[in-house]
């Protein structure tokens, strides 16, 4: 996992004061990822829409606070929302400049800071890159004025212009020349192009008109699936084009799933929605991980009558056992069974500890 | 895409790697995104002077959402400490680890937390109803439903239909 990212990629506080802070408190606490349409709690703290609208179904408090609340009290928070998405363009940049620093700054005896001792090196026999320059008030250059302007490569010494920089870097220098970095702010880009109906061959059409109007901007409302027979619910999913196969369990976890994936969506600038498509893939995903993930899991019925020798044996022991002593607690053997995972098929009827 | 449960184990595996693990903690397994093992020992002046504890974490796909299963491991020689909310089959009641669970914890949290629970013990005993409980529990502590009364007596085995996983 190359790609995983987190504050511990800035140096610490004192080399480099409130890097570390900074790029921590752009991050939701839950997915530990810069924060993708952050919401404000009641309480007044933060997350990512989706990973909080996960949380409230399972329980509805702040997970942070403990205080509670509800997906009503979501409010938006376009200004995080800003800042994390100049943050995404700013952090390729500034850990290079970072890195090109401590290099440059190695050979040279008068910087006070002994941090970094191991980072001695040789002195590469290149000049240091102009790109590096920018919080070196000894070299003052204005590079980060002009983003076309090309400058060389610090490895390779390649002519790249200064805006792909890192891309060109994060490649090992062997790059197809002008693709941006693929920030996912570009993708997004790319997606808003294409409106809502790519690619996907019109089933149904009921539905369609809807979503690509100004309606789009209204969330689904949640809906009690309880009440709901099996033909409805596969109504609402037909209403936003999903599949309908599967049985009842299947098709409302899918459609909550969705509900909650639409709605967060909103929760993001323009911009930076998802295409409607786009997040039909991304349930599709969640499913195929969620089956996927599932089959490790043992089925009861099968698992019953794979180990049915196991139970019997079980049954033969504990038999004597309840005729010759009371059912008090007095077994002779300490009944330790760890890996026994056979007894959680056993339903406790306890007549004496019956709470509820 | 990794899902969100790899990514977030894998930021709090970098985090070990990078800071460490806070005093007598240690991440001894980690080999992949379902099953952490880590040793913990109390320090300073408690019950459990010099004794080591192996803890297990078992995770899957909801967390953090969902909370990860954990235990001590009481094979290969090894002991679950003598406590009165420790069952002697490794089950540890807990409401951090139930109901009081939040996504915001991390593995080393929870850690810390199991840790000072054990450092402020003041008897070493096992919950009352200990016998009965590790004769019948479920082989994953997340199935049993704790009451968090912080005397352990009372506990109740999840009927057997909800044992299937739920999604979110």
């Amino acid at each position: 996992m190359a790609d995983v990212q987190d504050p511990s990629d800035f140096p610490e506080h004192a080399e480099a004061p409130g890097l570390r802070l900074l790029d921590s408190a752009l991050r939701c606490t839950i997915c530990s990822e810069l924060f993708d349409g952050p919401v404000t709690l009641k309480c007044g703290h933060c997350f990512c829409s989706l990973c909080i609208r996960q949380s409230l179904i399972e329980k509805q408090e702040c997970p942070a606070c403990r205080e509670e609340d509800t997906e009503f009290h979501l409010r938006r928070n376009t200004v995080m929302e800003e800042a994390v998405v100049a943050w995404r363009d700013c952090r390729p940049f500034l850990l290079q400049i970072m890195n090109q620093r401590r290099d440059v700054e190695q050979p040279r005896p008068s910087k006070k800071r002994r941090l970094n001792a191991h980072f001695e090196e040789p002195p590469s026999s290149e000049p240091s890159s102009e790109a590096s320059t920018t919080f070196d008030i000894h070299h003052p250059t204005s590079n980060e004025d002009e983003p076309d302007k090309l400058v060389s490569c610090p490895s390779c010494s390649k002519r790249v212009k200064m805006t792909y920089i890192n891309h060109h870097l994060d490649n090992g220098c062997k790059d197809a020349q002008h693709t941006p970095a693929p920030s996912s702010k570009a993708q997004w880009e790319n997606i808003l192009g294409s409106k809502s109906q790519v690619g996907k061959s019109p089933k149904k059409k009921k539905g369609k008109d809807r979503a690509s109007s100004d309606e789009e901007d209204y969330p689904l409302p949640k809906k009690s699936y309880d009440t709901l027979k099996d033909k409805a619910i596969k109504e609402l999913l037909q209403e936003h084009d999903l599949p309908i196969t599967g049985d009842r369990k299947t098709l409302v976890v899918r459609h909550q799933r969705w509900v909650i994936i639409y709605n967060s969506n909103l929760d993001k600038a323009r911009n930076l929605r998802k295409s409607i498509p786009a997040l039909r893939r991304e349930l599709r995903d969640w499913e195929t991980l969620q089956k996927n993930r599932t089959k490790h899991n043992i089925d009861p019925v099968t698992h019953q009558i794979k180990q049915k020798a196991e139970f019997d044996k079980l049954v033969e022991a504990a038999r004597p056992n309840k005729s010759s002593s009371s059912d008090q607690m007095s077994t002779p053997r300490p009944q330790r069974r760890n890996s026994s995972p056979s007894v959680e098929n056993v339903i406790l009827v306890d007549s004496d500890d019956d709470e509820g | 895409m990794a899902s969100i449960s790899a990514r977030r184990l894998s930021k709090e595996l970098m985090e070990i790697k990078n800071d460490g693990c806070p005093v007598g903690i240690n991440l001894i397994k980690a080999d992949d995104f379902s099953t952490w093992w880590f040793t913990i020992e109390v320090m300073g002046e408690s019950l459990y002077q010099n004794e080591q504890f192996t803890l297990q974490f078992r995770f899957d796909p909801q967390y953090p959402i969902s909370s990860p299963a954990v235990q001590f491991i009481v094979t290969e020689g090894k002991q679950a400490p003598v406590h009165p909310h420790v069952y002697s089959n490794g089950h540890i009641c807990a409401s951090i680890l139930g109901n009081e669970w939040s996504p915001v914890l991390s593995v080393i949290a929870v850690c810390v937390t199991l840790q000072s629970m054990l450092a402020s013990c003041k008897e070493k005993q096992r919950p009352i109803d200990n016998d009965r409980y590790v004769k019948h529990a479920p082989e994953n502590p997340k199935k049993t439903r704790f009451h968090y009364d912080g005397e352990c007596q009372c506990y109740r085995i999840i009927p057997i239909q909800d044992l299937t996983i739920r999604f979110l």
